[in-house]
């Protein structure tokens, strides 16, 4: 086995203790543990603490599972005054919690009895602010409507009064708010491009932002790249995230997710450099790495090639990450990129590399691994061809001289083509143009 | 009809031009009128476009022979055999073709002249598509039996296991041409000059 | 008769300097209304030198020909316009191209009414190279020559043709249909290059109506496309009429789905598609390049595997491309190997295949005088666009036009030749 860099010696070590089973690395990776769902609610304050439930009771198809996620979110509810909400999981229990755990009418004839009750009056108010034109209790008036409607689960109109507050702002810091408030919406809706909107109309403020508003704001641009797949933005803006945000959005966001988030998106994105740069020596991502000591190691494995460990880590991982109701659909595509760009990085510095050993470091058999790397070649990831009679995969070098040739000449008759191609279509204008004019006379 | 240039085409073994004679003669007979299919000598037409390499013109030469002419001159379906076999890469069955006809004397040293060069090609094809190549299909591609064409073989440098009757190729060097003539300076400053203005 | 008769002797007389000819000229077309008679003008034909009175037997001959004819003088009349297309002068006929392309459209359709259209070939070429001013000329005798070829099934002679650059174009008509038909022929000889670029031509032709003929180009299109590239794309180019963007993939469904059903590269879903397919494909005559776009997927397929093995043994590429057994595999790359389409060399003892660059290390004479002649040919084709761009830029009629609708104009037809070319 060629080796071009320096230290031949140290990487092929590095690259046999892949193949062992039985390497030290292994024991910290703990088996797919099921997810403790009491925990990880805990981490979560607000609607997004019921959504969320909701969502692992969909997707984990584990009857047990799914029952206890959704007795806590029913209880969770209860605390609440979103009737819609409650409906949705009465009907998602269907009574197979017992009695206590049923359609609480009187619950609800009492809460919507109070809404309609507080909107009466939150009217009032608004009216009498108008009238007398105080925009400073105009705004008010308005963010109360957004805040009651929030609360009852009406997000569109939650979002609407939230928005209108705009006209009425005297301050960078009211404006902020409006931000702040339309964005969370916004999330909950999964209208992202808003999100993005509101975002920047923030970061625009003259005044200087405070930290922990900057760490949120982070934060939200983040999940509106991670859901139109820009994962390299997504990750840059999760990398960005400072300390400041500790448990203070929690109605949005975990510190544990921004880790994670950031962490996979910025394996499935980065190169070697930024990924070294960005990620592994910035102190302070370190600190939501600490908070997921998984991530963390997977990361490490990755940047010093043990990829057997690192995709052992991914895989105890998945489970748990398909149950995220940010990172759900894109699981698939940030684990085929990562591993592609394993399988890339492992061959990149190699003018050979021994298939056999490659497939063992990527938990594969040969003739599945030359299927992985046939469709990485096909598309011109890795600049190589497999010899699959030695099991070898060689880089392969274009010789300059003879591409530009075959590229001089190519251009040529390409030009040549369509100058005559052109022309033609020039003649037949002239003629219709002809015919025009004649017709005119 | 006047076919002497193609007598003469034949006579003095230019078979290359032979294919291009039988397509000028046959437009210039029938714009004149001349009921000339009866006569027409569609074998050797036929076999100058199969030396020429032009198995697509034999193809249509083919379709256009009226069915009665294809049924009383069997050497035309023979010379066509060839074609066929050509055209479907059946590298043995060409060799075959030919052996299983009896040409006439008019066609004899046509025919004979392409499986000379058939075959050459077939030796060409197997050095440069090959590194090893079993005796029997390279009997077969050439129109030879082992014997002859492990010898044919050998000849060119070649070498043979016995043991698994596997022939080693040996790679002739390409040789080409690659001295440039100085009228090609004097064109290329032209070229930088139609690039500056 | 008399008329005739001094119509005769008019010919005789003035057909010497090229002022005479001219007067001739006027003569003649005072004269169109009496050789409009149903009379036998044979015998004065008789009386004409075709090769000396050229102008004037033009003239009788195209009267003479007019009439109904039956089957049996139709021998007759093709050995006269044969012999007369053969003998006239250029310069005296370009004077009633109308009369001449008339004559010539006879002979092509007394040619096919005898079955016989191989007849009217080597007249009909001879017939253009004399209409033409140059062979940058497209002339309406241009598609017939080619309907001939492809009917007498002397389609390399048609070939000869189509190897002329064409540049000047009277009527859009003879353009289309001398791109179909010179594809068709180049589809037979398999010059696929050249015919998908004929092709195109037709199918981004500048149109306000949508034309049969471009609805079964661009199915020949697709087809070719297919066979050559091993892909199509459905995207236009932007030059592309409107007309042909929005209607033509309406009429061609059954071939963009086998374009999709081929860009999966699986043989077998192709066979099926194909076979379920079958008679749309008989009904459009096209079943035959259906055939070999089936075909060429093997191809496709093996030449795929050269980009990404060094090595690969012939049982591997059998599996792969859906071949039956090792020996077929070998076949298949061994035919590329002759054709060129890929480089490689079988190890039969191993039951390898080895996948090779290509050895071209543009060095040789060969190689270097092929260069050459591509920069000559560009440099005369940039000098061409040129002298056209300038002389556009002073015609009247362009500049009337620009003037009044410059608003409207679009640029979009002109701007896929790069800046450096259009000095």
């Amino acid at each position: 086995m060629d080796n071009e860099e320096e230290t031949p010696e140290q990487m092929m070590d590095e690259i046999y203790a892949n193949g062992g089973g039985d390497d030290k690395r292994y024991r910290l990776v703990v088996n797919g543990e099921q997810l403790d769902v009491e925990a990880y609610a805990a981490l979560y304050s607000g609607r997004t603490k019921i959504v969320r439930l909701l969502f692992i009771a969909d997707h984990c198809g584990n009857p047990m599972m799914r029952s206890e996620t959704l007795r806590m979110a029913y209880d969770e509810i209860k605390k609440r005054e979103d009737t819609q909400l409650f409906r949705e999981v009465v009907q998602k229990i269907d009574g197979t919690l017992g009695p206590a755990y049923g359609m609480d009418s009187a619950w609800i004839d009492s809460v919507e009895r109070r809404a309609e009750q507080k909107k009466d009056k939150l009217e009032n108010e608004l009216n009498a602010y108008r009238t007398n034109l105080i925009k400073e209790s105009i705004r008010m008036g308005f963010n109360d409507f957004g805040d009651f409607y929030y609360a009852h689960g009406a997000l569109g109109d939650a979002f609407k009064s939230y928005i209108r507050t705009r006209d009425y702002c005297t301050t960078a810091k009211h404006i902020i708010h409006m931000c702040l408030n339309a964005i969370l919406v916004s999330i909950e809706m999964g209208q992202f491009s808003h999100v993005t909107s509101y975002v920047s109309k923030a970061e625009l403020t003259p005044e200087a932002l405070e930290p922990v508003t900057v760490a949120k704001l982070r934060c939200a641009a983040g999940l509106a790249y991670l859901e139109v797949k820009k994962y390299k933005l997504a990750a840059r803006k999760f990398l960005e995230v400072g300390p400041e945000l500790g448990n203070n959005y929690t109605e949005v966001i975990a510190p544990q997710d921004v880790a994670t988030y950031g962490g996979l998106c910025a394996l499935a994105s980065f190169d070697r450099t930024e990924l070294k740069n960005k990620v592994i020596d910035n102190s302070n991502f370190k600190n939501f790495l600490e908070l997921v000591p998984e991530v963390r190691e997977l990361i490490n494995d990755f940047y010093s090639s043990h990829y057997a460990s690192c995709l052992d880590y991914l895989g105890n991982l998945k489970a748990n990450l398909l149950l995220d109701i940010h990172l759900h659909d894109h699981v698939e595509t940030l684990y085929n990129e990562i591993r592609h760009k394993a399988l890339i990085q492992y061959t990149h510095p190699f003018v050979s590399v021994d298939l056999r050993m490659m497939a063992n470091a990527f938990k594969t058999s040969v003739a599945g691994l030359e299927k992985e790397l046939e469709a990485l070649i096909t598309n011109n990831q890795i600049q190589a061809r497999i010899d699959s009679h030695n099991k070898i995969l060689y880089a392969r070098h274009a010789d300059q001289r003879n591409v530009t040739f075959q590229r001089v000449l190519q251009t040529g008759s390409e030009f040549d083509r369509d100058v005559r191609a052109m022309l033609l279509r020039a003649n037949i204008i002239k003629y219709d143009f002809h015919q025009k004019q004649s017709r005119k006379i | 009809m006047d076919l002497s240039i193609l007598t003469e085409a034949l006579a003095s073994k230019s078979y290359d031009k032979i294919a291009v004679i039988c397509d000028n003669l046959m437009l210039q007979v029938a714009a004149e009128g001349t009921a000339f299919q009866n006569e027409w000598p569609y074998a050797i037409h036929l076999l100058g476009h199969i030396y020429a390499d032009d198995i697509n013109s034999a193809r249509f030469l083919w379709k256009s022979i009226p069915p009665a002419i294809k049924e009383v001159q069997p050497e035309v379906g023979a010379a066509w055999k060839i074609g066929q076999k050509l055209w479907l890469r059946d590298y043995g069955g060409v060799h075959e073709e030919i052996r299983g006809f009896n040409w006439s004397p008019e066609t004899q040293c046509l025919v004979a002249a392409f499986s000379d060069i058939y075959t050459r090609k077939m030796f060409q094809l197997a050095a440069a598509a090959y590194s090893t190549i079993s005796v029997q299909d390279a009997a077969l591609f050439w129109g030879m039996n082992e014997d002859e064409a492990t010898k044919y073989a050998l000849l060119e440098g070649w070498t043979l296991d016995e043991a698994s009757r596997m022939l080693t190729v040996k790679k002739q060097p390409v040789v080409a041409e690659q001295k440039l003539d100085p009228g090609k300076l004097q064109r290329l400053t032209e070229y930088m000059f139609h690039l500056e203005h | 008769m008399e008329t005739a008769e001094a119509l005769v002797v008019q010919i005789q007389a003035l057909s010497g300097s090229a002022e005479d000819v001219s007067h001739l000229h006027s003569c003649l077309k005072q004269s169109e209304e009496l050789l409009r008679q149903p009379t036998s003008l044979a015998p004065f034909l008789d009386r004409l030198d075709p090769s000396k009175h050229s102008l004037g037997y033009l003239y009788l001959l195209e009267a003479f020909t007019s009439c109904p004819i039956s089957k049996e003088q139709a021998n007759e009349l093709i050995l006269l316009i044969v012999r007369f297309v053969n003998s006239c002068n250029a310069e005296q006929i370009r004077l009633a191209p109308d009369k001449f392309v008339s004559v010539c459209k006879r002979l092509k359709d007394q040619a096919m009414l005898l079955d016989a259209p191989i007849r009217g070939v080597s007249a009909m070429l001879t017939a253009i190279r004399k209409l033409q001013p140059s062979s940058e000329h497209l002339t309406t005798l241009h598609p017939d020559f080619l309907l001939l070829c492809i009917l007498a099934k002397c389609y390399k002679t048609g070939l000869h043709l189509l190897e002329d650059d064409i540049f000047e174009v009277d009527l859009p008509r003879d353009l289309f249909l001398y791109c179909y038909y010179g594809a068709m022929i180049c589809v037979g000889l398999k010059q696929f290059q050249k015919s998908l670029e004929l092709l195109h031509n037709v199918v981004t032709s500048p149109m306000s109506n949508l034309n049969a003929i471009a609805v079964e180009a661009y199915k020949k299109y697709i087809l070719v496309s297919l066979i050559h590239h091993g892909q199509f794309s459905t995207a236009f180019p932007k030059y592309t009429s409107n007309v042909a963007q929005r209607n033509l993939k309406n009429f061609t469904q059954p071939y963009l789905d086998l374009a999709s059903s081929y860009s999966n590269g699986k043989i077998s879903e192709l066979e099926m598609f194909v076979l379920s397919n079958k008679d749309k494909f008989e009904l459009d005559n096209n079943l035959g390049l259906v055939k070999q776009v089936v075909s060429s997927m093997y191809k496709r397929n093996i030449q795929r595997l050269t980009q990404t093995y060094l090595t690969l043994s012939l049982q591997d590429i059998a599996n792969r491309v859906q071949l039956n057994s090792p020996k077929e595999a070998e076949m298949h790359v061994l035919k590329m190997i002759q054709d060129g389409e890929i480089y490689a060399t079988i190890n039969q003892k191993d039951g390898m295949v080895r996948f090779i660059e290509d050895p071209e290390q543009y060095k040789t004479c060969e190689m270097i005088e092929h260069i050459d002649s591509s920069i000559r040919r560009i440099m005369a084709l940039s000098k061409k666009l040129t002298a056209i761009d300038e002389c556009m830029s002073c015609d009247p009629l362009y500049l009337a036009k620009i003037g009044r609708e410059r608003h409207k104009f679009d640029f979009d037809d002109f701007d896929n030749v790069p800046q450096k070319f259009n000095t």
